[in-house]
């Protein structure tokens, strides 16, 4: 280990951290002399620490006589101290307030204590232990309000839907932003980075503490700060995974064989009708040849595939991390090294990642410091090109409608395609997609003090984004052979770039004037710029048995269907910011923050290219006046109200603001035309979002119940509509300014101490939010249709819009519909939709944190929930449908109506399958996403001469989900369940050596 | 404190320089790759142009709905057997505004204009040198936007009164999309279209090239408008020029059915779209080749020509599964169904002066008009002899023989005042009287949603 280790410094750094090293140790206790068992001793400034054994010892070796240490514990007041040279140092931790926590928000850093709005910090403690490629899909259930929807099961794929206190725009994305080290990331390609490297992620809910974010800030911000080095002995960490994972439980069963002939017997489809002595071409056959269809048809009950149990696999995780971290008291570097390697539950599903990255920083001098953060990420992922889609190209669906008395080989040992003419297997074997991806990011600062109280700081970053897709359809492969233009296979290749280039320079002054008035000020400027560039093509003919581009037949006016298709794109769009901020802080006690932001986007026209933002904020720490100072019920209480206004640009084009004209031609002339559908808005102008927030922070007995309550209100004005135009005047419809909509809502976030003792330490946590949202205004409509859903004024966003299910008239099998009026008709089209069935976008969201140590066990689970959405289950089409009684069905088809006076839910054969109400499906849930056993082995364990650290960890992840909901997964990306790539369950087991 | 306030000045200059950026936010739209022509020049003018033609072949307008809603609910074809709904809304007047065929001509056609305004405007703008070539561009824009306008007025007004009836809509400002014009009276709408086309007289060149504008075609536009207003001595007077200005003769029997079928000739056109072969085909209203026939030729038109009347060939085929099938447009080998819309022929022009004469009472040349068209159409035609009413009757015929499936049927009986009657019927419905609302469309919902002023047509 040690070797290696000497090593990998070699090949990383060439860097002297020699310094003096000295070794400390001593005791933690409280007041009343009980050792507090757990409790974390840092070298300050750096990520050097221990925690205490069960007797509240310590042993931390220091960089040198200069280091301070800092013990902090949950629920008591953190203590900073210099070394004391004899080696020995014990620490009593008074109970106090866990609030004067150091958090990171908009372009600095803040005490808690003095925050005026919601402003949530995450611990990454918990993401180390988690084989999960993405940051996002680490924050589920962590801060109230901000939900995360997993979405996509797909190795390597973002979270479906991030969204904090609710949707704030129609057509845009809801997606919060995210800041790492200080600059604009893109919120997308997250595999590519890797969540061990995080420090810290903080949360900002309320609209004025986002402001300082301006045009970007209207969903919310998510601060992402990387880890750093810091000065004396040099740590290096290895943590290492490896799990299993599988597919969650289904909440539905599909026919067997016997039960699937019997129904196309019934349906008139398949070879159960084929071969049935009841179809009328079977009418003249002779007893011999009905007794050889009865046989037929009985090998074939005999057969019963399970396809999914085929198709779905126990996919393999592992993870290893290497992290080094050290420095001097001028230089200091944090390493770390990641590879990811996830099998998927589908077969021929995977995601591999590879990444490095490098933080350095050095002092120049006592006022200059510069800085690099650098990452690096490369993955390859095979991955399954169609899911959430209701189609046979979508091994999802094929999983369950393949038919069970099929096979996926002949005897021949040839590959069998059923009555859906796919089989995965082939595919598999011959055909393939794959994406690699390679995500860099660099961000270089520089900090100078330009006096003790005056500070400059620049950020300087690039995010760059590059990746390839191919797909490969095999000449040979029954896609390849058929369907494809040519029918000799296919090669697809792409190639994207993307690039955001940052320059952010902040002056940050601090005064404290009379040991009461305490000033901070920024004011800065940022600009961002983002190139795209893509290509792609699409060729035909593989004919000589080579999968690249020198195997393609090259089209030509005889062979038409062998021209390949080329397509690609550039586009630029540059954001321009000025921004400040006042703080002022009165005895402590007394908090106002002021704050405003001016930005141009390129996005919009010259007329409205430029947007004014401002917040203002106040608290109050009552805890702090006499008249609280002796009240033994409560420790810490504080107000707080702030207000804010920010913007939102994303959901529009680029090209929104011009008149668009496209080519065409006119009798071998190229021609411009000018286009309805683009006819341009120069008017066009941000969103606007003006929220209002009101803060009760409190801590009880001891602080060992702390509570932070949030109400807000928020509204977005001038949301991006789609106007429909005047057709003479030549457009169809416009993107304008228009309508309003409203979220309302309260957050909770508990912790409580349930217990400590010596040996004991047990918390739990709790957040919870509700959100109401309500469109208010629409302009020049009060409502529309999109999709399934309707977007009207009193109604939340994405409610669902369908006709009303009556259930089946026992007497003749029809399906009923419920009419305006409540009255049962048998007539479809004298039905209208209603809106009456709730939103998919759930209210009620929340998790719940478990943590309890004992002695060096400790035990953690996190669950989440959300509640009161409405889920179209549009599975059931497929899966329910007589329509589709050539593929395998749900066997909820068995009870379907046969004769008068049957009592079902399924219409007769020969009805037709509406969408309906019957369709929706409660779409809550509730998630154990988290389940986490872990040992550390104890300091005085002889092994831990040779290592500061060791332990290892159970994690079970979705182990347990809670629904009534009926799909695949009720944690999907939108408001429709269509087979999509669902979450697994995944068992995991890791070890971590420090030393 | 000088130090401090020295060191601040010098980091708010360095801020300063770094922040001069407002700039960059002008991104030049070629780096979004997106077209912005630029009017100023002649090269980008010509192009955009082009790009009004190429309006013409959208399946709004020339692709398909000019054609389908000129003849589907007329008299001359049938619901084939093997047609499963396609087009049956039109065919049995079951249109309402929601459907989408209003919208989708009516879109077609103002994106033509608007389109054609921009050129208009870009002249009126211009100050190069070559402007004589700026004018005629000009002139083509005015021709090709009045050609939109009529069309327009034939599907959403046609019926004549007194010519303060309400007509379409005339726009002048291609950039002010959110506009709400109101519906012209066909007078007010007229002369408009009137002191366009005569501009494009005045300004256009005298070349001739069938695939684009000429001066015998805008002459021919002008008589078809006097036609719509009965104002029969103009309406003479400028299908004349037409002919005269047209470089080509009447195409004769033996040249005719080169222009039909799957021969594609521009014979006696004077103003024929230029299709590629993904453009729309037009055969497929009536024969899709795939399918089967979606409208079959009626008996009450194929019973009217004579056995050796050269238009039989040319418009009907012989189909070994189906019988006879509309074949006028039944397009090459390579291709069923691709035909170039001949948007004006001389047949049309001769007809036109034949009506014209017949109306303002000079029979003997309103005869000799059309004898010009039979004569060279049957080889038995001997010239005629009808005078009168009956004359009236054989020129109404004789147009209806002659223009059959080309978009004209429909408003013509209109425009007469007569009923649409099917003797050869397999739709529901197979009389609509001449008093009905529904001889005319009505103005799309879209267009009323989205402004106040528009009007309704009547029984909509």
């Amino acid at each position: 280990m040690k070797k290696k280790f000497v090593l990998l410094m070699c090949l990383v750094l060439n860097m002297s951290f020699l310094a003096a090293q000295i070794s400390m140790q001593g005791t933690v206790t409280d007041k009343d002399g009980l050792p507090l068992i757990g409790a974390n001793v840092l070298e300050k400034e750096t990520t050097n620490g221990t925690t205490t054994d069960l007797d509240g010892n310590y042993i931390l070796t220091v960089s040198g006589p200069n280091a301070v240490i800092t013990v902090s514990y949950t629920g008591y007041i953190s203590t900073d101290r210099p070394v004391s040279l004899n080696g020995n140092m014990d620490f009593v931790l008074s109970e106090g307030a866990l609030l004067d926590e150091i958090v990171v928000v908009g372009y600095g850093e803040q005490n808690r204590e003095s925050l005026t709005g919601a402003v949530s910090s995450i611990s990454s403690v918990e993401f180390e232990t988690q084989p999960i490629a993405g940051i996002d899909q680490l924050l589920q259930g962590q801060a109230p309000g901000l939900v995360v929807l997993g979405g996509s099961g797909q190795p390597g794929s973002d979270a479906g839907n991030v969204m904090l206190r609710g949707p704030s725009t129609i057509q845009g994305s809801n997606a919060p932003i995210y800041i790492m080290d200080g600059i604009q990331i893109s919120p997308s390609d997250f595999a590519a980075l890797n969540p061990n490297d995080i420090e810290s992620t903080t949360v900002l809910r309320d609209a004025s503490s986002a402001a300082i974010y301006g045009a970007s800030g209207a969903n919310g911000v998510i601060l992402i700060k990387t880890k750093s080095g810091h000065s004396g002995k040099t740590r290096v960490s290895y943590n290492f995974q490896y799990g299993l994972s599988t597919r969650t439980q289904d909440k539905f069963e599909m026919m067997n064989s016997t039960e699937k002939l019997a129904y196309e017997a019934i349906t008139q489809r398949g070879p159960g009708w084929v071969l049935s002595p009841d179809n009328p071409a079977n009418f003249g056959l002779s007893e011999e040849q009905l007794m050889a269809n009865e046989a037929i048809l009985d090998s074939l009950r005999g057969i019963n595939t399970n396809w999914r149990d085929l198709i779905f696999q126990d996919g393999k995780v592992q993870q290893h991390n290497l992290s080094i971290s050290g420095g001097d008291d001028n230089s200091k570097f944090f390493f770390s090294a990641n590879y990811y390697d996830e099998e998927g539950q589908m077969i021929d599903s995977r995601f591999k990642r590879g990444a490095l990255r490098l933080n350095i920083e050095e002092k120049i001098s006592d006022r200059f410091t510069v800085g690099v953060r650098t990452s690096g990420g490369f993955s390859d992922s095979r991955f399954i090109q169609t899911e959430n889609l209701l189609n046979l190209n979508n091994p999802f669906a094929l999983a369950y409608i393949l038919n069970p008395y099929e096979q996926v080989y002949n005897e021949d040992g040839s590959y069998q395609f059923g009555a859906t003419g796919r089989n995965v297997f082939e595919e598999a074997e011959l055909n393939e997609t794959t994406t690699t991806e390679f995500k860099g990011l660099a961000i270089l600062n520089a900090d100078a003090k330009l006096t003790n109280n005056l500070e400059f700081r620049g950020r300087w970053g690039i995010d760059y984004t590059g990746s390839n897709n191919t797909e490969y359809i095999d000449p040979e492969s029954r896609l390849g052979s058929t369907t494809v233009q040519g029918n000799e296979g296919l090669l697809d290749k792409g190639h994207s770039s993307r690039i955001w280039m940052t320059l952010s320079h902040v002056l940050d002054y601090r005064k404290i004037l009379n040991e009461r008035h305490a000033f901070s000020m920024i004011v800065g400027q940022e600009f961002r710029k983002r190139h795209i560039n893509n290509f792609d093509f699409t060729a035909y003919g593989l004919t000589g048995g080579l999968r690249t581009v020198g195997g393609i037949t090259e089209g030509s006016a005889d062979a038409p269907d062998f021209i390949p298709t080329i397509g690609g794109g550039v586009s630029q769009k540059a954001l321009a910011s000025y921004f400040a901020r006042i703080n002022y802080t009165l005895d402590d006690k007394y908090n106002f923050t002021l704050g405003a932001r001016r930005d141009g986007s390129s996005v919009f026209g010259d007329n409205n290219r430029w947007g004014n933002f401002w917040n203002a904020g106040a608290s109050w720490v009552l805890s702090r006046e006499d008249f609280m100072r002796d009240n033994d019920v409560i420790n810490y209480l504080k107000l707080g109200v702030s207000y804010g206004t920010n913007g939102n640009s994303e959901g529009i084009l680029e090209t929104e603001k011009y008149a668009l004209f496209t080519n065409g031609s006119y009798g071998g002339n190229s021609a411009f035309l000018a286009s309805s559908t683009n006819p341009g808005n120069a008017d066009l102008k941000w969103e606007v979002l003006k929220g209002l927030n009101a803060l009760l922070e409190f801590s009880l007995f001891n602080d060992r119940i702390l509570a932070n309550i949030n109400y807000y209100r928020n509204v977005t004005q001038d949301l991006f509509i789609s106007q429909e135009l005047p057709r003479s005047a030549g457009g169809t419809s416009l993107t304008i300014n228009a309508g309003s909509m409203k979220n309302e809502g309260i957050e909770v976030d508990l912790d409580f101490n349930v217990y400590r003792s010596q040996d004991w330490n047990i918390n739990i946590g709790g957040q919870f939010s509700y959100n109401k949202n309500l469109i208010t205004d629409l302009g020049q409509v009060d409502e529309f249709e999109l999709g399934t859903s309707i977007v009207r004024e009193g109604l939340a966003l994405s409610t669902h819009y369908i006709e009303e299910w009556g259930g089946v008239n026992p007497a003749n099998g029809n399906p009923l519909y419920v009419d305006d009026d409540g009255n049962l008709t048998e007539d479809f089209n004298a039905v209208n939709p209603k809106a009456t069935y709730g939103s998919s976008i759930a209210p009620w969201a929340g998790g719940i944190s478990l943590s309890a140590n004992y002695r060096s066990f400790s035990l953690s689970a996190l669950g989440s929930f959300v509640y009161g959405n409405v889920i179209f289950n549009n599975q059931s089409f497929l899966l329910e449908n007589p329509n589709f009684a050539q593929f395998n069905s749900s066997n909820i088809m068995n009870t379907m109506w046969m004769e008068e006076g049957d009592i079902t839910e399924i219409q007769r054969l020969g009805t037709p399958r509406q969408f309906t109400s019957k369709d929706l499906e409660d779409g809550s849930f509730f998630r154990l996403r988290r389940l986490t056993l872990s040992y550390s082995i104890p300091m005085e364990d002889r092994l831990m001469n040779t290592f500061d650290g060791i332990s290892v960890y159970f994690v079970a992840r979705n182990l347990i989900t809670i629904t009534d909901f009926t799909g695949f997964d009720p944690e999907i990306s939108n408001n429709i369940a269509q087979f999509e790539y669902p979450s697994s369950r995944a068992f995991t087991f890791g070890l971590r050596l420090d030393l | 404190m000088k130090n401090i306030i020295y060191k601040t000045l010098f980091a708010f200059c360095l801020i300063g320089l770094i922040m001069s950026c407002s700039q960059e936010l002008d991104i030049d739209p070629r780096e979004n790759e997106i077209i912005q022509p630029d009017f100023s020049s002649l090269d980008d003018i010509e192009t955009a142009l082009y790009g009004v033609y190429s309006g013409f072949k959208s399946d709004r307008v020339y692709g398909e709905k000019v054609l389908s809603l000129g003849e589907w609910p007329a008299d001359n074809l049938k619901i084939a057997s093997q047609n499963v709904g396609f087009g049956a809304i039109i065919h049995q007047w079951d249109y309402t505004e929601s459907f989408s065929d209003m919208e989708e001509i009516w879109v077609g056609i103002y994106d033509i204009v608007r389109r054609a305004n921009f050129i208009i405007e870009a002249v009126d703008n211009y100050s190069g040198e070559d402007m004589s070539s700026a004018l005629s561009y000009k002139a083509q824009a005015l021709a090709l936007k009045s050609l939109a306008l009529l069309d327009a007025h034939k599907v959403f007004a046609n019926r004549y009164q007194d010519g303060s009836g309400l007509s379409v809509v005339y726009v002048s400002d291609p950039n002010d999309i959110l506009q709400k014009l109101p519906r012209l009276s066909t007078n007010e709408l007229f002369d408009l279209i009137a002191s366009d086309l005569q501009f494009a007289i005045d300004n256009m060149s005298s070349e001739f090239d069938v695939n684009y504008v000429s001066k015998a075609f805008v002459y021919g536009l002008m008589a078809r408008l006097h036609m719509y207003e009965n104002d029969w001595q103009s309406a003479l007077d400028n299908a004349e020029d037409a002919i005269a200005n047209t470089p080509v003769a009447l195409s004769s029997i033996n040249e005719y059915e080169n222009m039909w079928g799957e021969n594609d000739e521009d014979g006696e056109c004077i103003f024929k779209l230029a299709f590629d072969s993904d453009d729309g085909n037009i055969g497929d209203l009536y024969y899709n080749d795939g399918v089967g026939p979606v409208f079959d030729p009626s008996a009450d038109l194929t019973s009217l020509y004579s056995n050796d009347d050269v238009r039989l060939p040319s418009f009907f085929r012989q189909n070994s599964q189906f019988g006879l099938i509309i074949g006028k447009f039944f397009g090459p080998p390579s291709q069923r169904g691709l035909h170039e819309p001949k948007v004006m022929r001389l047949s049309e022009m001769y007809l036109l002066k034949a009506e014209a004469l017949a109306e303002l009472g000079r029979d003997a040349e309103a005869l000799e008009s059309l004898d010009m068209i039979r004569s060279n159409r049957i080889p038995s035609f001997n010239g005629g002899t009808e005078s009168g009413p009956e004359l009236m009757e054989a020129i109404r015929l004789e147009r209806r023989k002659e223009l059959a499936y080309e978009g004209f049927r429909f408003s013509d009986l209109a425009r007469w005042g007569e009923d649409v009657v099917r003797n050869d019927c397999s739709a529901d419905e197979c009389l609509l009287p001449s008093n009905d609302f529904k001889l005319i469309f009505p103005i799309p919902r879209a267009e009323l949603f989205a402004n106040e002023n528009m009007v309704q047509n009547p029984g909509y």
